[in-house]
């Protein structure tokens, strides 16, 4: 009576988690189209100089064109100043493109470690550091933004850390999530029990194993960082001229909404594309990544 | 009850008391002060508006004055900026415009996002759903701004329904209570429709299937209740961001509220009026935050039996 | 006496669709259950004992559950050909449940008060004053003191077993001629356990009520019915008199399910047994006998058919190589 006579499940092949997740996402088509166009958007940010007709200062003092509707001369019309607007929106992309991906990885360093170091240690120090950043994350953040740029200046290296202070809570709480479930797993066992340090289970072993939900959220993070910027450059309080980003350049047009309505429209329509594509070609790594999350909020 | 509600209303004091603290110092940590921009003052002048405005006095006394101004005369001090207006003037001036916005902003969010999260639930997966659900998307994933021009070009360019910026009688509102609220009403019919959907087969809803009860009773008396919690809860949230919102709407419509104010100020290192602005938001979303907590309580016997 | 069947199934069907394929939850149960009668069904999770029942009175979430064949004859009305609104008449009156989980089967958001009259309101057109005055008739029966203040109270005021008991008194409300308690027990301590299964049994003796008592565990039934069902993947695989399914088991698994019942006053060296091996996966179930894997008579014929339900007289059982004692 002593035989193992235990049933036989069916023993799905072992798919690495990688390959199974892409397998799924390239069938999503929306996430496809999204991760099209930001790739795109990336292309044209950084070929700028080539691709944009005119640059983005450019005033023909002869004749100058101002707030011409679209034509083909100017596919999305010209502003105030007699500016070609389509070549100010792809030079306002570099901008605004720049800051969401930079300012995404800063936030992404940070909060990575941040939650890392308080998932792994545990105990009191996780307390004290999640106690310290709910408090964070009550507070109204763009408030906290304005503050930060009241105080220290409207530059731009400013406009980096104020966003990105605001937007790494959110990461860091993911990584602790993963960081906590993983600490107890086998290969952690195995690393201790060859003396590997503390740090080096952290960087080396727990974090490439929790990367999944990280990668989710860090495409979901820098379209509502790319949000905040807009908001403040329309405030008049984030990116400054000449530089130009897609708020700044819909903040110009504000003025004119009933009179040169593409002067508004054409950058919050870059905007609104970026932000769509992002957020289709995040909630697509979502559900490869993890599907059982499916249509949840 | 009593207590609780007791308790919820006492924890507002501290907080508010480092909030003002808090925006006090932080503010006064500006290199540069709020005259440091104009022309270069002669010496004379600038000790005199130093001394009118209490500046050279050590940062603790001024934080007492200030304190205690705010406190027993709730007073917040003149503006710095403007010369005739005390910060005082401009938050009784602009104040209620804001105000009026957000709260009808809210209301049209919660109202809405209910009824469109029922009956997406209840017409689930064919074109109500679908509709609702669309519509939802396109209020999340919008920047405010352009939620804003949209609304002003079809509805006051084109369609000629209302004005298209100022401020007046109801037909200024529209535009900037349907732009501020539609993507909190977004959230508001996803939270609302997710929550009637899975208490439809919660255990206790079972139970009240089996005996007998018809669905439409069990879906008004046993399953709305618990769908609720989670709107509620987001209430908060969603009021501070109609509070951050507010300086983009009132901006593009050109509505005289606290919210350009507040940028304005911060713009010109008008100490007092961001302070005062700072303290009066604050103010609003903990006596916000506190009314969720009350609807809670009142939802959740759990809470308040504790 | 014909009038003496109170219930009558035939062969009900259930399935669940997935997007992996079909669950076959519930697969041509037939049973009959006369008044005043007590039965036990028995099987592990995933044996389809609560998903049939469900059933019967249409409670399973359809989508993604189906019922798709079959008949459920209570007093002669086949229940899953009724209207909603017949089925509504006779759910919660003639026949009620009593769920397992107490901790959530009660509605944390309303009073105690207006759970328990709910029902009977809308059955019998009984006054307000008159469903309280049962309520608290009934909390006395069931042993819960103070009624009044328990009424007025809310179920996150009470403990587990006390819950249980709230939901027994709420299934008695409408002297329903049937009662099916599903695990009534499983979520609770061990010591109210007893008390809570007494009482049940004590009650429907006195209400003349006929019980379907559902559980994994043979010995809770053992006390309480007169005859046993016992269930697996779906399948009635034995049925028969209490006395005679203990005292002679057909279906190994029957067998196996006696036998991993710890017996305190037996000598066990070494591991308490269990049936090795682990439940089949219902989806996309072959024809062919589920317990195969994991059955120690097994051959090849077991293989190619369900092995139908044959009788010798004394109960039935599904098996080609029952055990013969």
């Amino acid at each position: 009576m002593n035989e193992n006579r235990e049933l036989q499940l069916e023993e799905v092949q072992g798919v690495s988690l990688w390959k199974d997740a892409w397998r799924r996402l390239l069938k999503n088509q929306m996430a496809v189209i999204g991760g099209i166009i930001v790739l795109l958007f990336i292309v044209i940010a950084l070929f700028a100089p080539v691709i944009a007709p005119y640059s983005y200062e450019e005033i023909n003092f002869d004749n100058p064109q101002i707030n011409q509707p679209p034509s083909l001369a100017h596919p999305f019309g010209t502003d105030g100043l007699g500016r070609d607007l389509f070549s100010r929106v792809i030079y306002g992309s570099r901008v605004s493109i720049a800051i969401g991906f930079v300012t995404g990885l800063v936030a992404l360093f940070i909060g990575v470690s941040y939650g890392a170091i308080a998932g792994f240690v545990g105990g009191k120090l996780d307390e004290m550091m999640m106690r310290f950043a709910d408090i964070l994350y009550s507070l109204p953040y763009m408030f906290f933004v304005i503050l930060l740029m009241v105080i220290f200046g409207r530059n731009f290296i400013m406009l980096f850390v104020g966003i990105a202070s605001v937007s790494w809570m959110t990461i860091a709480r993911i990584t602790r999530g993963q960081i906590m479930s993983l600490k107890n797993n086998e290969f952690v066992e195995a690393a201790k029990s060859i003396g590997a340090s503390r740090r080096r289970i952290i960087f080396r072993h727990l974090i490439p194993n929790a990367l999944g939900p990280i990668v989710v959220y860090l495409t979901l993070t820098i379209p509502s960082i790319m949000l905040e910027e807009a908001f403040l450059s329309f405030l008049g309080l984030g990116v400054q001229a000449p530089m130009t980003s897609w708020g700044l350049l819909a903040a110009e047009g504000k003025g004119v909404i009933t009179t040169y309505p593409w002067q508004i429209i054409f950058p919050g329509l870059a905007l609104t594309l970026m932000l769509f594509s992002l957020n289709f070609l995040g909630e697509g790594l979502r559900d490869a990544l993890d599907p059982s999350q499916k249509n949840k909020l | 009850m009593l207590r609780y509600t007791l308790r919820r209303f006492l924890a507002m004091i501290p907080t508010l008391f480092v909030i003002i603290t808090v925006t006090f110092f932080v503010i006064r940590l500006v290199p540069g002060g709020p005259f440091s921009r104009e022309k270069a003052l002669p010496e004379a002048v600038l000790r005199n508006i130093e001394q009118k405005y209490h500046l050279d006095e050590p940062m603790w006394k001024q934080y007492f004055r200030y304190m205690g101004d705010i406190v027993f005369r709730l007073d917040f001090g003149p503006s710095f900026r403007s010369r005739v207006f005390t910060v005082n003037d401009i938050i009784k001036r602009k104040l209620p415009v804001s105000f009026q916005v957000g709260v009808e902003a809210l209301a049209v969010a919660l109202v809405l996002g209910l009824a469109f999260g029922l009956v997406s639930a209840l017409y689930r997966n064919r074109w109500p759903d679908y509709v609702f659900t669309g519509v939802s998307v396109i209020g999340i994933s919008l920047p405010l701004f352009v939620i804003a021009s949209i609304f002003i070009l079809i509805l006051a360019r084109w369609l000629h329904l209302v004005p298209v910026a100022g401020w007046g009688g109801f037909e200024y509102h529209l535009i900037p209570v349907l732009s501020l609220a539609w993507p909190y009403m977004a959230y508001i019919t996803r939270l609302t429709k997710v929550g009637i959907l899975e208490n439809m087969y919660k255990e206790y809803v079972m139970t009240a299937r089996a005996k007998g009860l018809s669905e439409s009773t069990i879906l008004v008396r046993h399953v709305l209740k618990g769908s609720l919690i989670p709107v509620i809860s987001f209430l908060g949230p969603a009021f501070a961001g109609i509070v951050t919102g507010s300086m983009v709407v009132e901006s593009i419509c050109n509505i005289p509220g606290i919210g350009v104010e507040f940028v304005q100020a911060a713009f010109n290192r008008d100490y007092t009026v961001i302070t005062g602005i700072t303290v009066v938001y604050a103010t609003l979303l903990v006596v916000m935050n506190f009314l969720v907590d009350m609807v809670y309580a009142i939802l959740d016997p759990r809470i308040r039996y504790k | 006496m014909a009038n003496n069947i109170l219930l009558q199934v035939n062969d009900i069907r259930t399935v669940f669709k997935t997007d992996d394929g079909l669950i076959y939850a519930v697969n041509g149960v037939s049973y009959t259950l006369g008044r005043n009668e007590a039965i036990g069904v028995v099987g592990e999770s995933g044996s389809g004992k609560s998903v049939c029942h469900l059933s019967m009175l249409r409670l399973i979430p359809q989508p993604p559950g189906k019922i798709v064949g079959g008949e459920v004859l209570f007093e002669g009305k086949n229940l899953l050909a009724l209207s909603s609104e017949e089925l509504r008449a006779i759910r919660g009156n003639d026949i009620t449940f009593i769920f397992q989980d107490p901790m959530t089967s009660l509605n944390p958001f309303l009073k105690i008060e207006t759970q328990m009259i709910e029902g009977i309101m809308l059955h019998k057109k009984v006054s307000r004053d008159e469903a309280r005055a049962r309520a608290i008739e009934l909390f006395h029966r069931v042993g819960i003191s103070d009624p009044e203040k328990r009424l007025a109270g809310y179920p996150h005021q009470m403990s587990g077993g006390m819950r249980q008991r709230v939901m027994i008194a709420m299934a008695l409300m409408t002297k329903p001629k049937l009662l099916i308690a599903d695990e009534p027990t499983t979520a609770l301590d061990v010591t109210i356990q007893a008390q809570i299964l007494e009482l049940i049994n004590t009650l429907r003796k006195e209400e003349g009520m006929s019980l379907i008592l559902i559980s994994h565990n043979l010995g809770v039934v053992a006390g309480m019915t007169e005859r046993i069902i016992v269930m697996y993947a779906g399948y009635i695989v034995e049925e028969n008199t209490t006395d005679e399914i203990f005292a002679h088991p057909r279906h190994p698994y029957t067998v196996g399910l006696i036998r991993s019942i710890p017996k305190i006053h037996e000598k066990r060296e070494g591991k308490f047994y269990s049936i090795p091996g682990t439940p089949p996966n219902l989806l996309n179930l072959p024809d062919a006998c589920p317990f195969y894997p994991r059955c120690d008579r097994r051959s090849d014929i077991c293989t190619k058919k369900m092995p139908p339900l044959a009788t010798n007289g004394q109960g039935r059982f599904a098996c080609y190589h029952p055990y013969e004692e």
